[in-house]
């Protein structure tokens, strides 16, 4: 392995909205999508995000600095390893050079401690004193716990049951920070109680999302934080591959493709988009950028480009994304960052646009690759991170098949550690992959607000 | 209490796009009605009350304007480039908003005081 860490950690995030040559879709309220649970009449409005995030969001500067106090935590991890993946190159038997970023070696284990610092500072600077927020494999919510302990927030994580129940670990990590996590649906909320009592299969990110808006509502000082799906998470998770680009630079090489795998788009957004930009700019750039998705959740791949709700409570706004529709449902799934029914509209966008492409595998292949890489190169992959090792290795044997020599690069964005129990039913041939059929997409797009057909918005 | 800062966008946020006049003067209350009315235009929101009428008793929200909270967020950066100031994030998420007039007591109270001739 060589490693080529010796860079500063970036003083700026980079924007791709200041690069983008098509406008994003605007969001939809919930009274434009006709949705029965929209606001209340007359209410008054307390505003939940900072407007320092929204600047981010809606603006169109290319270079956005980064805070000293969000700089100086990031020197905790920062700036992590690019790696050379000699020993699979050699078994693989490719001439292809496959460079990863590893961004496991933190506390949190994963890429989310890069936005979450951000966010816990600027909810901080806006008053905020508690965070709540959504869990899936508990990525997220670990983050988030660190940075809330960070910045002195109190945390409260609603975390999807089955992965509550699947990975007891996460969930004491997260305590040991001091957060307060309960299992989604919980006892804690209205629409929580409401699904246990009847019997509604609430296990999933959308509606632990859910929960946690609920809960930021009803409290005084609380505000909701996401993830992965926003342009600031993309934003602050540009870190990732803007380092590797200085990192690929120093050993004088440029990547020919660039993967990682996709949740709802941080953990793509962050390593991809900084290396994209040169595509963007100039013709002649020719990276190709490609998410890899899990084929239990393929909303890239099978998923239609439409108006749809970001979580599962009708009451947030509605995004032009790729979405298999906000009531999907993936069962044993054990990529459960990889679980949200949609993509970022974002990541969307640029894939609607034709800018990166996707790819989905099946969980079965996707762990046989993490077992060979982590054999060969002494790393344990999270699965979701898996999903990009094995997009990577496809890559390399295509480039052995045609006699050609890439530099891959792909985002190791977490590891295994708390993930035995996967890896165990997949060692013991208990692991089965999920098959999504056409009718149950077909059912859940069922569901979707019929915005363009009521002739709000050109599709 | 004060709830805006000069615009000068520190290292920890990103400034408006396009700078504003120095000062919000006596016209606060009409910027604020014209940046609402065009980010509904161009948003396409069905609002229940004529846009050439918006007036101070009218609801932000459902049954008015139908402005989410989402919109409203950007209309406040949307007047951070009209006036050329930055709100404080604290007192903009401190405070609540049930109509036009809500909003407009508090961007002219947060508008820093007209410069005078001659001051620098």
């Amino acid at each position: 392995m060589t490693s080529s860490d010796i860079v500063d950690i970036p003083r700026h995030w980079y924007n791709v909205a200041a690069d983008l040559p098509f406008e994003l879709p605007a969001d939809l309220t919930p009274d434009q999508a006709g949705s029965a649970t929209s606001q209340p009449v007359g209410r008054s409005m307390a505003l939940q995000l900072p407007l320092a995030l929204v600047r981010q969001t809606i603006g169109k500067t290319s270079e956005i600095a980064i805070p000293d106090p969000v700089r100086e935590l990031y020197r905790a991890w920062r700036p992590t390893p690019l790696l050379r993946a000699h020993r699979l190159e050699q078994a693989l038997g490719t001439k292809a050079r496959i460079y990863y970023k590893y961004e496991g070696g933190n506390v949190s284990g994963s890429h989310k401690l890069a936005t979450a610092i951000a966010q816990a500072f600027y909810y901080r600077s806006a008053g905020v004193q508690r965070l709540t927020t959504g869990t899936g494999a508990g990525q997220w919510g670990t983050a988030l716990a660190v940075a809330c302990r960070s910045f002195g927030l109190a945390c409260k994580v609603y975390m999807v049951a089955g992965s509550f129940t699947q990975k007891p670990q996460r969930k004491t990590i997260m305590q040991l920070h001091g957060a307060d996590v309960v299992p989604s649906p919980s006892l804690d909320t209205r629409s929580g109680k409401l699904a246990r009592d009847r019997k509604i299969d609430g296990g999933n990110m959308a509606f632990a999302v859910t929960e946690a808006l609920e809960d930021a509502l009803a409290s005084q000082g609380s505000a909701l934080s996401v993830g992965s799906g926003e342009a600031y998470s993309i934003l602050h998770s540009t870190v990732i591959g803007l380092e590797a680009d200085e990192q690929l630079a120093k050993l004088g090489e440029r990547p020919d493709v660039v993967l990682a795998s996709l949740g709802a788009g941080s953990n793509f957004g962050g390593i991809a988009l900084p290396f994209l930009k040169y595509k963007l700019r100039d013709s002649k750039h020719t990276v190709r950028c490609v998410s890899v998705e899990s084929s239990a959740c393929p909303k890239l791949t099978q998923g239609v480009y439409r108006y749809d709700y970001t979580d599962g409570s009708g009451v947030t706004a509605l995004q032009k994304m790729y979405t298999l529709g906000h009531r999907f449902r993936t069962h044993n799934m054990h990529a459960g960052g990889l679980r949200y029914h949609a993509c970022s509209k974002l990541i969307s966008a640029l894939y609607h646009h034709k800018w990166t492409e996707a790819v989905a595998y099946t969980q079965t292949d996707v762990f046989a690759s993490a077992v060979q890489f982590t054999q060969l190169e002494g790393i344990l992959p999270a699965p979701e991170s898996a999903h990009a090792v094995h997009g990577a290795i496809q890559e390399a044997l295509r480039a052995r098949q045609d006699g050609t020599s890439p530099v891959i690069l792909f985002c190791l964005s977490g590891h295994g550690l708390y993930d035995m129990s996967s890896y165990a039913e997949y060692l013991e041939g208990r692991m089965e992959n999920v098959v999504i059929d056409d009718d149950a997409i077909r059912s859940s797009l069922g569901y979707l607000p019929d915005v363009e057909a009521r002739g709000q918005r050109p599709s | 209490m004060t709830a805006a800062t000069p615009d000068t966008a520190g290292p920890d946020t990103a400034g408006p796009d396009t700078a504003g006049p120095d000062t919000a003067g006596p016209d606060t209350a009409g910027i604020v009605r014209r940046v609402v009315v065009d980010e509904l235009r161009a948003n396409q929101v069905t609002a229940s009350a004529p846009l050439d009428q918006v007036t101070d008793d009218l609801v932000l929200g459902s049954g008015g304007l139908g402005i989410s909270s989402l919109l409203l967020l950007h209309i406040f950066v949307k007047l951070e480039a009209s006036l050329g100031f930055t709100f404080e994030d604290a007192a903009v998420a401190g405070a609540r908003f049930a109509t036009v007039g809500d909003l407009v007591r508090f961007v002219t109270s947060a508008a820093p005081a007209p410069r005078r001739a001659g001051e620098t």
